[in-house]
């Protein structure tokens, strides 16, 4: 149950998205994300869908993996998608009481549903192709300038990494601990939402407790290592900008053109 | 008749994923009501997932699991009736405490098996005593006990059920020597009182040459011997192949026989081997 989780898991391998530099991967991943939603008409949306897509493709992990990021958040997708469907203007084309279904509302969902869809594999793409302790050490790049407001970004990065590395071993540890109830007879596959929520009461509370008690190992072992925060500190792997983020850059660079490119040529469709 | 017996069973992790491993490959095998049976075998030999099939928390791939005769799986939706039945105890089991008190702690089970205040309150306070755990620490917090008293608080939720069948995973894992021994002694206390069939998994030979019965050795996800220690061990060369030492005691005999020192080699204890040589030298 609790193995089905996809989202964020870094599958290796050695295609040319995995070997984008990681600074590069989470710009590009924003400047996406930003598209996505400037995107305007359907000409534009399917361009940067399709180029999404591409990407997808050359990231040369199973779409299945993919599919299955979706799938936890497929209930959100079709309740806004749904939802939208009522707001809208323009010419209504099916009414039935206060309910109204317009063409502003159509194009409205739609536009939703692959907007979201789009965004959440983009993200499994970062996800999927960056090492934990890679996309940490690139935060902690980006994060550099807010330096010279004392945000501790050596810090936030430290606990980005602890959080990710602990996140499989957090897993296997609740899976074990939902044995050990359940064979003292915990029912948790049953009854109401009040009753369910109770049955978790004895999972949650040893699974604090170990947190705490793993935290508490594990400050005391960097401790003892004589870790003192990011000052002076230098790192084995060095982050490269190449060639290969040259030729991503521009590919994105097009892209992007592109959307803006077709939203004024054929017009916008949704606000 | 078998309290539990095991047809063909199969067990495969990650069916249809790319991550698809066979953990169990035709395991068959039966137990007989009050007998102490040790299961061993090297890491990653099945030992866990097939103590995990025998209660219900996993279900078998293939073949079938009898609890008194009857298959474990008939009804999917009765399977808590099952694990009350054949309970378990869990390596580390003092990770899965969680109430406010050892005495709730303890009565968890048996509240969940729907038993009336007075029969918690029975069951409990014998499982604390079967695990010598003492009468003023059943209204400490669970967590303020020490280590060895919390395993103890925990195997005593478990028994707290009182199931028939007892499986134990490590028991004994990370407690120190004396530790050890006197819970293996209320282990084999508990089976001699109640006459319930335990179920001990162990790495340690020491242990299972003790208190088991017969010893079900596992390797690679399939049955390799289940026979009587005594039969078991003298085949200490097979084992070492397998990844297994025999006790230690039982390996000197081994060697004793091996360069022509007439012994008998099925030794288990200090105090048998101690008699033998005796033996040998007065003769």
């Amino acid at each position: 149950m609790v193995r089905d989780i996809t989202l964020g898991q870094y599958m290796p391998g050695m295609s040319k998205i995995h070997r984008l530099d990681a600074r590069a991967k989470i710009l590009f991943l924003i400047a996406y994300i930003v598209f996505i939603f400037v995107a305007k008409n359907y000409m534009s949306l399917m361009l940067i869908t399709m180029a999404s897509l591409l990407v997808v493709l050359m990231t040369r992990v199973k779409f299945s993996m993919y599919l299955k990021s979706m799938k936890v958040i497929l209930f959100v997708v079709v309740l806004t998608g749904i939802l939208n469907l009522f707001y809208g203007t323009g010419n209504v084309l099916w009414e039935w009481g206060f309910i109204k279904i317009t063409d502003g509302g159509i194009n409205n969902a739609i536009f939703v549903t692959i907007r979201i869809a789009t965004l959440v594999i983009i993200s499994s793409i970062l996800t999927f192709t960056t090492s934990p302790s890679d996309l940490t050490d690139a935060l902690e790049r980006l994060m550099k300038p807010l330096k010279i407001f004392h945000v501790k970004v050596h810090d936030i990065a430290m606990m980005m990494t602890i959080a990710l590395r602990f996140i499989p071993v957090l897993l296997e540890e609740t899976d074990k601990i939902m044995n050990a109830q359940k064979a003292r007879g915990a029912d948790m596959e049953s009854g109401g939402i009040i009753k369910r929520i109770k049955a978790l009461i004895p999972v949650l509370i040893p699974l604090f407790v170990s947190s705490f008690r793993r935290a508490n190992d594990l400050a005391m072992a960097m401790e003892c290592r004589c870790y003192n925060g990011g000052n002076g500190r230098t790192r084995m792997k060095q982050l490269h900008f190449g060639i290969i983020d040259l030729l991503g850059l521009i590919f994105s660079v097009v892209v992007f053109a592109g959307v803006v490119l077709c939203n004024i040529y054929f017009g916008a469709v949704v606000q | 008749m078998a309290v539990i017996k095991a047809e063909n069973i199969r067990f495969v992790y990650g069916t249809g994923t790319s991550f698809e491993k066979t953990a169990l490959s035709d395991v068959s095998f039966e137990i007989e009501k009050g007998e102490f049976i040790g299961i061993i075998g090297h890491t990653g030999s099945g030992k866990s997932t097939l103590v995990q099939l025998l209660n219900g928390l996993l279900k078998p791939t293939d073949g079938k699991i009898y609890l008194n005769g009857k298959d474990i799986w008939e009804q999917p939706k009765k399977i808590r009736n099952v694990r009350f039945k054949v309970g378990m105890v869990f390596q580390y089991p003092e990770y899965q405490l969680f109430d406010e008190t050892v005495y709730k702690d303890i009565s968890y089970g048996p509240k969940n098996m729907g038993l009336s205040d007075e029969e918690i309150d029975e069951k409990v306070r014998s499982a604390a005593e079967f695990v010598g755990l003492k009468k003023e620490l059943l209204d400490k917090s669970p967590f303020e006990l020490s280590g060895g008293e919390k395993r103890r608080a925990a195997i005593a939720g478990v028994i707290a059920m009182d199931p028939e069948v007892l499986i134990l995973d490590e028991p004994t894992a990370g407690l120190d020597p004396l530790g050890r021994d006197a819970l293996l002694s209320q282990i084999q206390d508990y089976h001699d009182v109640r006459k319930n069939t335990v179920i001990l998994v162990s790495h340690s030979m020491e242990d299972i040459a003790r208190v088991a019965d017969r010893i079900l050795v596992m390797s690679h996800g399939e049955k390799y011997m289940f026979d009587t220690p005594e039969n078991v061990f003298s085949k200490g060369r097979e084992l070492e192949k397998l990844g297994l030492q025999v006790p230690q005691v039982t390996k000197i005999m081994l060697l004793l026989k091996e360069s022509g020192i007439n012994v008998n080699q099925n030794i288990l204890t200090v105090e048998q081997a101690f008699n033998e040589i005796v033996n040998y030298l007065g003769s």
